[in-house]
């Protein structure tokens, strides 16, 4: 990949085997991807070999913790929406966010538009302005035939007169 | 890569990696009882952590009807990447064969994929407690792992390397300067260090009560076994930060060869390195109120920004 983007490769990408990663020499940074799986499976065995033995190894289902309220079900679940909240707050900046709560009607109604900022300022400009060109530029593809004969042997004639 | 193979090496990363465990419970002891000291309370034995982790080991383990699998499995894919990450950062001596197969990046990612399974096990249940310590957590994260990560990038500018040994040779070699990028990237390491491992005024790892929480939030299901892996993590995270600090930025000390009493050096030094941080965090801890949740994003980004100006500082100052 590198080759291709910038024309010269990493030169020791591979240079100590297929097992290691060192894109600028072993001295300067390494990443052996086989011994650090082989090490956290080790951890594991260690510790669940420690953990799982005898007595020590029972498990039992029960219910999960309510504050001893009544018993938790769907409808109280943290969604998706709730664990975004802080971060709407703290990348507010970033996004256009239109929160509300109609709670008038029978029913309570809560509301969430969320847009990106960026996209409005950067990205639309330049996206209204090639299909705005683009629009322009249908006019003289009017679908007929002999229409296009013609550009294209107006097209010739500019191109000949340029070379000449 | 010469010394990847050298079974000294390999004996000394396996006895620190074993180490680390072993001493993880005493420094948050360590901590505790300072901080009760500075309160005028006479506060628990340094072996309070290990009768605890002995209570849990002993006790049945209870999982709610709810849990997946990915709960059950959390707990020991956290902490040994938990561990994972602790074995790669030298401790009492450099050149070992594990700061080759992980550099300070890899570091990083460790403690990304345990901090990716606690926030995955807090929501598994589906109580609004875990989900709602889960999202906690990884705002905080999102927010604490730019500033982390440039300030490491700001150490491996200056010394070239992220390999931690040579970073720590780097510094070893030029003596004691003052170096203000440095300086930077410490204070940053610092407060993202206080973040990660839940500490006042982040978060406080002594409460249960459920509006000011983020860890304790999303291990409030763990019970038994689990819950000692759990606590064992979280103890394990805050050595593996505290040794990263005293050794990267102050490595005096630290054994460059693999003699004995070179070793014991190095282990008396990084005994005395994390005491004094320990009584560091006990002042700060006691000298400050644990913050509002909306106002971490401001104490985080003024890590990034330390760390930022310690990059700034390195290139314009020392750079050339």
């Amino acid at each position: 990949m590198p080759k291709q983007l910038i024309g010269q490769g990493l030169p020791s990408l591979t240079a100590e085997g297929w097992a290691w990663l060192t894109p600028v020499s072993a001295d300067v940074a390494s990443y052996g991807a086989p011994v650090v799986v082989l090490g956290i499976g080790a951890a594991w065995l260690i510790v669940s070999l420690l953990l799982k033995r005898g007595e020590a190894g029972r498990l039992r289902r029960c219910e999960a913790w309510d504050c001893g309220f009544s018993a938790p079900d769907s409808r109280m679940q943290y969604t998706a929406t709730a664990f975004a909240m802080p971060f709407r707050r703290v990348f507010g900046l970033l996004f256009h966010i239109v929160e509300r709560v109609d709670d008038s009607g029978k029913l309570a109604r809560y509301e969430l538009h969320i847009s990106d900022r960026l996209w409005g300022l950067l990205y639309r400009p330049v996206a209204d302005l090639v299909m705005a060109s683009a629009r322009r530029v249908t006019v003289i593809q009017s679908g007929r035939l002999r229409a296009y004969l013609a550009w294209s042997f107006a097209t010739l004639l500019v191109l000949l007169w340029i070379i000449s | 890569m010469d010394n990847f193979l050298s079974p000294v090496g390999w004996l000394l990363a396996l006895l620190q990696a074993l180490l680390f465990a072993a001493m993880a419970p005493l420094l948050a002891a360590w901590i505790k009882r300072v901080k009760c000291r500075l309160q005028s309370r006479r506060g628990p034995s340094l072996l309070q952590p290990y009768r605890d982790l002995r209570k849990l080991y002993y006790k049945e383990t209870l999982v709610a009807e709810t849990a997946s699998p990915i709960f059950r499995l959390a707990p020991y894919i956290i902490f040994a990447a938990t561990w994972m990450a602790a074995a790669v950062i030298p401790m009492i001596a450099m050149q070992l064969p594990t700061a080759v197969v992980a550099d300070v990046i890899v570091l990083v990612g460790f403690l990304a994929l345990a901090r990716f399974f606690l926030a995955l096990a807090g929501m598994d249940i589906g109580t609004a407690f875990g989900g709602m310590g889960a999202s906690r957590e990884v705002l905080v994260s999102s927010l604490a792992e730019p500033a982390m990560l440039m300030a490491i990038f700001t150490l491996t500018m200056s010394a070239q390397s992220t390999n931690l040994s040579s970073v720590i040779d780097y510094v070893l070699s030029y003596g004691l300067v003052l170096r203000p990028s440095f300086m930077f990237a410490m204070v940053a390491v610092m407060l993202v260090a206080i973040a990660e491992t839940g500490r006042i005024p982040v978060d406080n790892p002594d409460t249960h009560l459920e509006l000011t929480m983020i860890h304790e939030a999303m291990i409030l299901e763990y019970s038994g076994r689990h819950l000692a892996l759990m606590e064992g993590a979280a103890q394990l995270k805050l050595m593996a930060y505290f040794v990263l600090i005293a050794n990267v930025f102050l490595p005096w000390g630290i054994a460059t060869e693999f003699t004995p009493q070179a070793l014991l050096l190095g282990l008396l030094a990084i005994g005395a390195k994390l005491a004094l941080l320990g009584i560091l965090l006990a002042v700060a801890e006691t000298a400050l109120a644990k913050m509002r949740v909306f106002r971490i994003p401001q104490y985080l980004n003024l890590a990034f920004l330390l760390a930022l100006l310690g990059m700034l500082s390195n290139v314009i100052l020392e750079m050339g």
